[in-house]
């Protein structure tokens, strides 16, 4: 059993074991298949304030150090998502307390300033960061993984802990919500969709 | 099919414009694998403090002592301090360290996310640090004499839980746990408790240069940028080249800040001090002095190659 999980997390990984104990190999091995996925989430569900890079490398950096707490490799995608979840959570809380502290830490290790890929996305793109980041975490996360990421609701509900019901009724509530920023923001029913 | 699995079949459809962020968000792998290389290597960041609870490290920990030397930073990491004669008789230790998770003894725990070796004893490891960031995790009950070296200082510890990051900006050490004292250059020590964090500047003109470039690429403030490029000339020493390159930077800063003359002015220290881009940078002053007064003003660095027609004609 163990082995056909293993290779559906992370291809070409010998054993849990390795990558549990962050072997090198395996960290290559696990980071090849999801550094992609945690760009994405970052990218999505960071906001207009996260510099989507700078939290997937505190996401790597909390891979290697905490790996050894998930027992089973049917574990490591919803793990993977609550670590990014955090960090990116720890991101907004020191890119708000950047925004009222100014020249906080002027001699700290990372001067890096705002979100450098965001400076590259269209302008229709930043109103959706805006408008996802107006929704409430918990549909903010359902929306992305089922409307963004198409990913089936059994699947959602696993990465997020939930029942498959209870993510059901949370996409229905987030695309609502998400509907009425929208036609607030004066888009049309034809971007925001009926 | 399930029921849930029925209804999931039938969820509707994403918003079209949820469809179109999720194709511009969409990460291919090329820049997946951009982002791995930068997460493995010079741009490693500290862990955040959430990820520390019940790492396996004994509670209680106690820092003996740590200090934190700046010295003249040399082309190449500095050799480890000398073991304690004490220490002599432990096995040697020689590895390199690259990204992964590292327990080459008892009672010490390496979370590497950059390069660097370690060597010593078993009772008196000592990592010289190259780049990148390393979290280091000493048990105090293993009464490990650790140091930690790279070309801005030197960190010395008993038993503690900190960070270290080498980067063009600097040397930076953050503490989790325990007390370390710090020193960089003559500057008076510094105290860091659990939580605390400091950046050591770099020490020659080269490494003021990259932190300059560095705080460029991060978008830090014109006056940020400048502060660090007379930081880099004041430093004594450093090639024509090097210091020539400061001399670029504070140039482009003061052009995008809108100082014409400022960045003429820098030009011209450019070009007495003779550094190695004499013909492009006499080219630049030539075209920046001509737009500030004309061919009159232009006049002492023509004639010169790659200038515009109405500027070269100024030499006739």
């Amino acid at each position: 059993m163990e082995p056909v999980d293993l290779q559906m997390v992370v291809p070409g990984a010998r054993s849990w074991a390795e990558v549990r104990s962050a072997q090198p190999d395996a960290m290559d091995a696990l980071f090849a298949r999801w550094m992609g996925d945690v760009l994405q989430w970052c990218r999505r569900l960071g906001g207009p304030t996260v510099d989507p890079d700078h939290a997937a490398q505190d996401v790597y950096i909390v891979v290697l150090q905490r790996i050894h707490t998930v027992e089973r490799p049917g574990q490591l995608p919803s793990w993977l998502f609550a670590v990014t979840r955090r960090v990116l959570a720890q991101h907004r809380r020191k890119a708000w307390v950047r925004r009222w502290v100014p020249g906080l830490a002027p001699d700290g290790p990372d001067p890096r300033p705002g979100p450098s890929a965001a400076a590259g996305l269209s302008e229709r793109a930043r109103l959706v960061h805006a408008l996802l980041a107006e929704l409430p975490e918990e549909l903010r996360e359902v929306l992305v993984l089922c409307d963004v990421e198409e990913r089936s609701d059994p699947e959602v509900a696993d990465m997020l802990g939930l029942k498959v019901g209870t993510a059901k009724s949370r996409l229905r509530r987030a695309r609502m919500r998400f509907r009425e920023l929208a036609l607030a923001r004066g888009l049309g029913l034809d971007e925001v969709g009926t | 099919m399930s029921q849930d699995e029925a209804e999931g079949a039938d969820r509707g459809a994403p918003s079209p414009l949820l469809r179109s962020f999720a194709a511009e968000t969409a990460v291919d792998p090329h820049t997946a694998a951009r982002a791995l290389a930068r997460a493995r290597g010079q741009r490693a960041v500290r862990p955040p403090s959430w990820g520390l609870r019940g790492l396996g490290v004994g509670a209680g920990l106690a820092l003996a002592g740590a200090l934190l030397l700046l010295r003249p930073e040399p082309a190449a990491p500095p050799a480890a301090p000398p073991a304690p004669a004490l220490a002599a008789a432990a096995p040697p230790l020689q590895a390199e360290l690259g990204p992964g998770v590292h327990e080459p003894i008892p009672g010490l725990r390496l979370t590497v996310t950059g390069q660097g070796s370690l060597s010593g004893t078993a009772a008196a490891p000592r990592l010289q640090w190259r780049s990148g960031a390393v979290r280091v995790e000493v048990d105090p009950a293993a009464g490990l004499d650790l140091r930690l070296s790279a070309p801005e200082g030197e960190v010395a510890v008993l038993g503690t839980i900190f960070s270290v990051d080498r980067a063009p900006l600097g040397l930076a050490v953050a503490v989790e746990r325990g007390k370390v004292a710090a020193r960089c250059g003559a500057a008076a020590p510094l105290t860091l408790t659990a939580g605390g964090a400091h950046t050591c500047l770099p020490t020659s003109p080269a490494g003021m240069l990259a932190r300059a470039r560095a705080l460029q690429e991060a978008g830090a403030s014109g006056e940020v940028v400048l502060g660090a490029v007379d930081q880099g000339l004041g430093i004594s020493g450093g090639s024509p080249a090097v210091r020539g390159e400061l001399r670029v930077v504070a140039y482009e800063e003061k052009l995008k800040g809108g100082d014409l003359d400022g960045a003429l002015g820098v030009l011209d220290a450019y070009l007495a001090e003779g550094g190695p881009r004499q013909d492009e940078l006499r080219a630049a002053a030539a075209g920046l002095a001509h737009r500030l007064g004309g061919c009159a003003r232009a006049q002492p660095y023509l004639p010169v190659a790659g200038v515009e027609p109405a500027v070269a004609a100024c030499a006739r």
